[in-house]
C-alpha cells in the first residue's frame, strides 16, 4: 500500500509534536540528572508548553485542515480549543511548583502525566475518526486517573483516583459500545463525516448510538446525571490536578462534543438538542442547588463546576453559530476564572493545610492579595458585572434568547440567582468575618521557591477575568471567524432573525435545520 | 456460518452482564473485571461488524486492536492504584472506601 | 472630540477607589476618608459643572458619548443626561458628599469603607447616566456588591441576613430587568439596546407583549423602589446599615426603581403603560396606606423611618401612574425631595443613636434638654416629611396629588389619609423621644458638635429652597415630562383600540 506522504498532512500536528517532545525531554531530564535538576522541570514544561502554543497559532486557518487521512482535522475550532487546553496546562503548572515541593511527590512523573493529559485533550479536539476518538479519550482518561491518585499515600487520593477509574472505565465502555454501533450501522465507517449521510434513515437504532455517546461524552463533561464521580475526585486528587481536570478536561470534552454531534449526527440534531436541553437544566439546578449545602471549597468548586458546565450547554443545546460562539467564549472566560479559584485554594491549603469553607474567614485582615484573587474568581464565576463571567453568561443567554430557548433561559438565571448566594457566601466569609483559627495561626514564613509561579499564575488569572469582559468584542469576532471556518460547522443554520409571533415557544426541539 | 445478529446478540448479552457485574461487585477487582466485559462485547461488535459489512478496509479489526490495547493500558493502571489502597487500607471491598461521601 | 464630561463623572470615583485600594501600605482612616471626600467633592464639582453647561430648554440628552462597544450584540456604551436623569445625578453627587461626611469619625477598615462608597457612586451614577439597557443593567447590578458590603459589615447586630437578603432580593429584580431588556431587543427587531432605537421600534410592540415585558420591568423595579409586598428587605437593610449607607440607601438607591419605570417603562411602553397604570396607583396606594400604618407600629425610630421612606416611593408611584404633566412633574420632584427628606431623617436618627446609644422609643425622651439642635432639626425635617407648605415635600405631594386626583380619586385620597398618617406618627415620634422626661441614664450623653450638624444643615436649606422656589428643579425635567406625556398621548390614542 503506497502512502503519499504529503496526504498525511503531518505538518498540522506540530503542536502535539512539541507537547510530546517536551514530555520526553523531561523524562529524560530527570533520568539523567536525578534530583539535582528536578527544579527545572517546571519551566522546561512552561517552555515547551509556550512553544507548542506559538506554532498553535499560526495554524489558525489552515488551508488543509485534514490530516493523517480525516482522523485529524486541524481546523480552527480545534485549534481554539487546544488553546484553552496548553494555556490551562501552563496555569497548572504555575500551580504546581510550590504544591508538589511541600507534598514532597516525585516531580517528574507529575510533569509528564501532565503532559501526556495535555496531549490526549489536544488530540481529543483535533480527532474526526472514532478509533482516534477513543485512543485520545483514553490516553487523556489514564493520565487523569494516574494524576488525581498522585498522592499515592494519601488515602482519600487513592479513593478518588480509584472511584475515577472505575466510573471513567464504564463510561468509556459504553461510549465504545455506542461507536461500534455506529460503526455497524454507517455500514463499515469510522469517519464522523462519512457515518453522518449513512445513519440518517435509521430511526430508532442510530437514536440508542446516540444515546450511548452522548452518555459517554457526558461524563467528561460531568453533566448530571453523569456526576457523581466529580464531588469526589475533587475532593481527593491533589488541587492542581483537580483545576486541569475542571478546566482542560472539560474543554477537550466540549470539543468532542461539539464536533460529534454537528458531525456525526446532523441529521438528529433535533434530538440530542432536546438531549442537552435536559441535561443543562438538570447540571445547572443540581450543580447550584448542592453547591449551597457544601462545607469543602474543593466540593464547592465541582458543584460550581458541575452547574458551569451546564451553562456551557446551553451553547450546545441550542445549536446555532452565535451558540456554539458563546460556549467557545464561556468557555474560555471560564478557564481563567475557575484556575484563578483553584489557584487562590492552593494557596490557602498549602498555607493552613485545610479546604474547609469556614476556615477562610475573616483572611482579608491576614492576605488581602488571595482575598482579592479569590474574591473576583467567584465573583466573576457567580456572573456578576463587570467581571468576564457576567458577559460570558449574558452572551450565552442572548444566544438562547436569539433562538427562543425560553425554558433554557429561565432555569439559567434562576439558578444563576441561587449561585450568588453560595459564591458569595465565600466572599463574605473572607471579607465580614472574624478571623478563624487557621487564618490566626496563618503565616508567609514557611514560603519558599515556587510561591512566585503561583502568584504569577494567580495575578495573571484575575487580571484575565477583569479584562477579558472588556475585551469581548473582538473575542466574539475571534470566536465568530474561527466558526465560520470550521467546515463541519457550515450545515448549521445561523439564527434567523426572529419572528415577532409566538413568545410561548418552547425548548428548541422546533429548530431542527 | 451464523448470522450477524447472533454476533451482535452475544455482545449484546456480555455487555448487560458486565454491566450488571459493575454495579453490583464489592471487590474492586471483581469491578475491574467486569469493565473488561463491556470492552469484550464491544470487541465482539466490532468484529462481527467488520467481518459482516465491511470485509475490505476491515477497519473495524483495527479499532478493535486498539481496544485491546488500551483495556490493558486501563487494567494495569486499574490494578496499580487497586495495589496502592490495598497498601493503605488493608482492604479492597468497595464498601469501605467512604472517606469520600458517594 | 469634546471633553466626555460624563465618562469623568462616572469614572473618577472608579479611580479613585483603585488609588486608594491600591496605595501600599497601612493607611489611616484620617487619610482614606480626606481622600473619599476629595474624590467625591471633586465629582459633584464636575456634575455642577454640567449641570451649569446644560441646555434646561432643550430635551434631547444632552452630553452624549457613544462607543460601539459590543457592534455584535447591539450593545454600545452610550451615557448622556437629560431632564430625567441630571436632578438625579446631583442629588447622587451631593449624598455621596454628605454621607463621607456622616463617617467622618468612622475607623473599623475605613479604607475598604471608602473604596466601597466610591465604587457605588460609579454604579449609580452609570445607571441614571446610561442610555443603553445593557449598560443600565451593568451598572444596576455594580451597584449591588459594594451596598451588599457596605450593610454587612459596618452594620448592626443581624447585618449579615440583612445584607444576604438584600442581595438575593436585587439580584431577582435584575434578573427580571434582564429578561425584559432581551427580550425588548428581539422583539424590537432593531439589534440595539439603546434606549432611544428601543422607543421607537419599526412597527409598535404587540400590546401582549408590552404587558408581559412591562410586568417584568415593574416587578424588577417594585422590588427596588420597593411596593409592598417586596418591601421586606428594606426595613431590615435600613435598621442594619450604617448611617451613611442608610442616607443613600434612601436617598439615591431607591430612585433607581422609579426612574427606571420612569424611562423604561413608560418611554419604551406607553402603550401598555397607559393600560397598566390603574393596577400602579392601586399598587401605590396600599403602599402607602401599608407603609404609613407599619411605620406607626414601630418602636425603632430607624425602622419608621424606614417605613416612612417606603410610603413616600408611593407618591412617586402614584405620580406616574397618573400619566400627566403635573403628575410626572410631581413624582420627579418626589424623587429629589424624598432623598433630601429620608437622607436628613436618617442622619438625625444616627446622631440619637451615636449619642444616646439607643434607637428604641421606650428608651428614649426629653432629649430636647440634651440634644437641642437634633431635636430643632428633627421638628423641621418632621415638618417636610408630613408635606407641610415652604418645604419640598409639600410641592412634590402637592403636585402628585393635583395630578392623581382626576384619574385616581379612590387612590389619591388614601394617599392623602397617607399624609395625615405621616403627621401623626412623625408627632408622635417626637412626642416620644424630644419631650417627657429625659432617663437617668442618658443625662450624662455626649453632646453634638457643631461640625457634625454640617451634613443635615445642607440639606435642610435644600429642602426649605426647593420649597420656597420649586422652579429650581421643575424648570430641570419639565420639558422631558412635558414631552414624555406627549408621546404618551400621541401613541395610545393613535393605537389602542378604544
Amino acid at each position: 500500500m503506497n502512502i503519499d506522504l504529503a496526504a498525511l498532512n503531518a505538518g498540522a500536528l506540530w503542536p502535539e509534536y512539541i507537547v510530546t517532545i517536551t514530555l520526553v525531554v523531561v523524562l529524560l531530564v530527570d533520568l539523567i540528572s536525578g534530583r539535582k535538576a528536578s527544579w527545572s522541570l517546571p519551566y522546561l514544561t512552561l517552555l515547551g508548553l509556550g512553544i507548542a502554543t506559538a506554532t498553535l497559532l499560526p495554524m489558525w486557518i489552515l488551508e488543509n485542515p485534514v490530516s493523517f487521512l480525516g482522523s485529524f482535522t486541524a481546523d480552527p475550532l480545534s485549534v481554539v480549543f487546544r488553546a484553552f487546553i496548553l494555556i490551562s496546562a501552563a496555569l497548572t503548572v504555575l500551580m504546581s511548583v510550590r504544591y508538589i515541593n511541600q507534598s514532597s511527590l516525585a516531580t517528574a512523573e507529575f510533569y509528564v502525566l501532565l503532559l501526556g493529559a495535555t496531549l490526549g485533550a489536544m488530540l481529543l479536539s483535533g480527532s474526526s475518526e472514532m478509533a482516534m476518538i477513543f485512543v485520545a479519550l483514553e490516553l487523556l482518561s489514564i493520565t487523569s486517573y494516574l494524576l488525581s491518585g498522585y498522592a499515592k499515600l494519601d488515602k482519600r487520593s487513592n479513593e478518588a483516583s480509584l472511584k475515577y477509574l472505575l466510573i471513567g472505565a464504564a463510561s468509556s465502555g459504553i461510549f465504545l459500545y455506542g461507536m461500534s454501533l455506529l460503526y455497524g450501522f454507517s455500514g463499515g465507517q469510522t469517519q464522523l463525516t462519512e457515518i453522518a449521510p449513512r445513519i440518517v434513515d435509521l430511526g430508532f437504532p442510530a437514536l440508542l448510538s446516540l444515546v450511548l455517546v452522548v452518555a459517554g461524552i457526558c461524563f467528561k463533561l460531568s453533566a448530571v446525571p453523569f456526576h457523581q464521580w466529580t464531588p469526589d475526585v475533587y475532593e481527593g486528587s491533589p488541587t492542581p490536578v483537580v483545576a486541569f481536570l475542571s478546566v482542560g478536561s472539560k474543554a477537550a470534552g466540549f470539543a468532542l462534543a461539539i464536533r460529534f454531534m454537528t458531525s456525526a449526527y446532523p441529521g438528529f440534531s433535533e434530538q440530542w438538542q432536546t438531549l442537552f436541553v435536559l441535561l443543562a437544566i438538570l447540571s445547572m439546578v443540581l450543580g447550584n442547588v448542592v453547591a449551597i449545602a457544601q462545607t469543602s471549597m474543593k466540593r464547592m468548586l465541582a458543584y460550581s463546576s458541575i452547574a458551569q458546565a451546564g451553562y456551557v450547554m446551553i451553547g450546545l443545546a441550542i445549536g446555532t453559530q452565535e451558540g456554539y460562539s458563546s460556549m467557545i467564549l464561556y468557555i474560555g472566560t471560564y478557564l481563567f476564572m475557575n484556575l484563578g479559584a483553584f489557584m487562590a485554594v492552593v494557596l490557602f491549603s498549602l498555607r493552613t493545610g485545610t479546604d474547609e469553607i469556614t476556615a477562610y474567614s475573616g483572611l482579608y485582615q491576614k492576605d488581602p492579595f488571595l482575598t482579592l484573587v479569590l474574591s473576583l474568581c467567584l465573583l466573576s464565576l457567580a456572573g456578576i458585572p463587570p467581571l468576564a463571567g457576567f458577559f460570558g453568561k449574558l452572551y450565552l443567554f442572548w444566544a438562547a434568547v436569539q433562538s427562543q430557548a425560553y425554558t433554557l433561559v429561565f432555569f439559567g438565571l434562576v439558578t444563576s440567582v441561587a449561585s450568588i448566594y453560595y459564591y458569595v457566601r465565600v466572599v463574605k466569609l473572607m471579607l465580614v468575618k472574624e478571623p478563624s483559627p487557621q487564618v490566626l495561626g496563618y503565616s508567609e514564613a514557611g514560603d519558599q521557591d515556587g510561591i512566585q509561579t503561583l502568584k504569577a499564575g494567580m495575578l495573571i488569572t484575575t487580571v484575565a477575568t477583569v479584562v477579558l469582559g472588556i475585551l469581548f468584542p473582538p473575542l466574539i469576532s475571534l470566536a465568530d471567524t474561527s466558526l465560520r471556518a470550521t467546515p463541519s460547522l457550515q450545515q448549521v443554520r445561523t439564527a434567523t432573525p426572529v419572528s415577532r409571533v409566538s413568545t410561548g415557544a418552547e425548548a428548541p426541539a422546533d429548530h431542527g435545520r | 456460518m451464523p448470522s450477524l445478529n447472533a454476533f451482535l446478540l452475544v455482545g449484546a448479552a456480555l455487555f448487560c452482564i458486565g454491566f450488571y457485574g459493575l454495579v453490583t461487585s464489592r471487590n474492586a477487582v471483581r469491578v475491574l473485571m467486569s469493565i473488561e466485559l463491556l470492552l469484550n462485547a464491544v470487541n465482539i461488535n466490532l468484529i462481527a461488524f467488520s467481518n459482516f459489512l465491511d470485509p475490505n478496509n476491515i477497519r473495524g479489526q483495527l479499532f478493535a486492536i486498539f481496544v485491546i490495547t488500551v483495556a490493558a493500558a486501563e487494567a494495569a493502571v486499574g490494578l496499580a492504584i487497586v495495589l496502592a489502597i490495598y497498601r493503605n487500607r488493608d482492604t479492597i471491598d468497595m464498601e469501605n472506601f467512604n472517606l469520600l461521601k458517594w | 472630540m469634546s471633553v466626555p464630561w460624563l465618562s469623568l463623572i462616572l469614572f473618577f470615583p472608579t479611580l479613585g477607589a483603585l488609588g486608594l485600594a491600591l496605595l501600599p501600605g497601612e493607611v489611616s482612616y484620617r487619610f482614606a476618608r480626606v481622600w473619599a471626600l476629595t474624590v467625591a467633592g471633586l465629582t459633584f464639582l464636575l456634575s455642577g459643572l454640567v449641570a451649569y453647561n446644560f441646555d434646561y430648554t432643550s430635551t434631547k440628552p444632552q452630553f452624549a458619548e457613544t462607543i460601539n462597544w459590543l457592534p455584535q450584540l447591539g450593545i454600545s456604551y452610550n451615557i448622556a443626561v437629560d431632564g430625567l436623569s441630571l436632578p438625579l445625578m446631583l442629588l447622587t453627587g451631593l449624598l455621596v458628599v454628605l454621607s463621607i461626611l456622616t463617617s467622618w469619625q468612622l475607623n473599623k477598615r475605613a479604607r475598604l469603607y471608602y473604596v466601597l462608597i466610591l465604587l457605588l457612586s460609579t454604579g449609580v451614577l452609570g445607571a441614571f447616566m446610561a442610555r443603553d439597557t445593557i449598560l443600565f443593567f451593568l451598572a444596576y447590578e455594580m451597584e449591588l456588591i459594594p451596598l451588599y458590603f457596605l450593610i454587612s459589615i459596618w452594620g448592626g447586630k443581624r447585618r449579615e441576613y440583612a445584607g444576604t437578603k438584600f442581595l438575593l432580593y436585587t439580584f431577582l429584580s435584575g434578573v427580571a430587568l434582564l429578561v425584559a431588556f432581551l427580550s425588548t431587543y428581539f422583539f424590537s427587531g432593531v439589534n440595539s439596546f439603546s434606549i432611544d432605537v428601543l422607543a421607537n421600534p419599526a412597527s409598535p410592540y404587540p400590546l401582549v407583549f408590552q404587558f408581559i415585558t412591562l410586568g417584568l420591568i415593574t416587578f424588577g423595579f417594585a422590588i427596588k423602589m420597593p411596593l409592598v409586598p417586596l418591601h421586606t428587605w428594606l426595613p431590615d437593610a435600613h435598621v442594619e446599615a450604617p448611617t451613611a449607607v442608610s442616607v443613600l440607601l434612601a436617598g439615591v438607591l431607591l430612585k433607581l426603581g422609579t426612574y427606571g419605570i420612569v424611562r423604561f417603562g413608560l418611554g419604551i411602553f406607553p402603550e401598555a403603560a397607559a393600560q397598566f397604570a390603574w393596577l400602579l396607583s392601586v399598587l401605590a396606594a396600599i403602599n402607602v396606606v401599608y407603609a404609613s400604618l407599619a411605620a406607626m407600629a414601630q418602636t425603632d425610630i430607624k425602622k419608621m423611618i424606614a417605613y416612612s421612606s417606603i410610603a413616600h416611593m408611593g407618591y412617586v408611584v402614584l405620580g406616574i401612574a397618573s400619566l400627566n404633566e403635573t403628575g410626572l412633574g410631581g413624582a420627579m420632584f418626589q424623587m429629589v425631595s424624598h432623598g433630601i427628606i429620608s437622607g436628613l431623617l436618617f442622619m438625625l436618627v444616627g446622631l440619637i443613636y451615636e449619642k444616646a446609644g439607643t434607637r428604641e422609643l421606650p428608651k428614649l425622651g426629653g432629649l430636647f434638654a440634651t440634644l437641642p439642635v437634633v431635636g430643632a432639626f428633627f421638628v423641621g425635617a418632621a415638618m417636610a416629611n408630613a408635606g407641610l407648605p415652604g418645604m419640598s415635600g409639600f410641592v412634590a405631594e402637592f403636585m402628585v396629588f393635583r395630578g392623581g386626583i382626576e384619574r385616581y380619586p379612590v387612590a389619591t385620597v388614601l394617599c392623602i389619609f397617607g399624609i395625615v398618617l405621616t403627621a401623626i406618627y412623625m408627632l408622635a415620634m417626637l412626642a416620644r423621644a424630644f419631650f417627657g422626661k429625659l432617663p437617668a441614664n442618658l443625662e450624662t450623653m455626649p453632646r453634638v458638635r457643631a461640625w457634625e450638624m454640617i451634613p443635615a444643615t445642607v440639606l435642610l436649606v435644600i429642602c426649605v429652597g426647593l420649597g420656597l422656589f420649586p422652579t429650581l428643579a421643575t424648570g430641570i425635567f419639565e420639558p422631558n415630562v412635558a414631552e414624555l406625556v406627549q408621546q404618551l398621548d400621541a401613541r395610545t390614542v393613535a393605537q389602542l383600540p378604544r
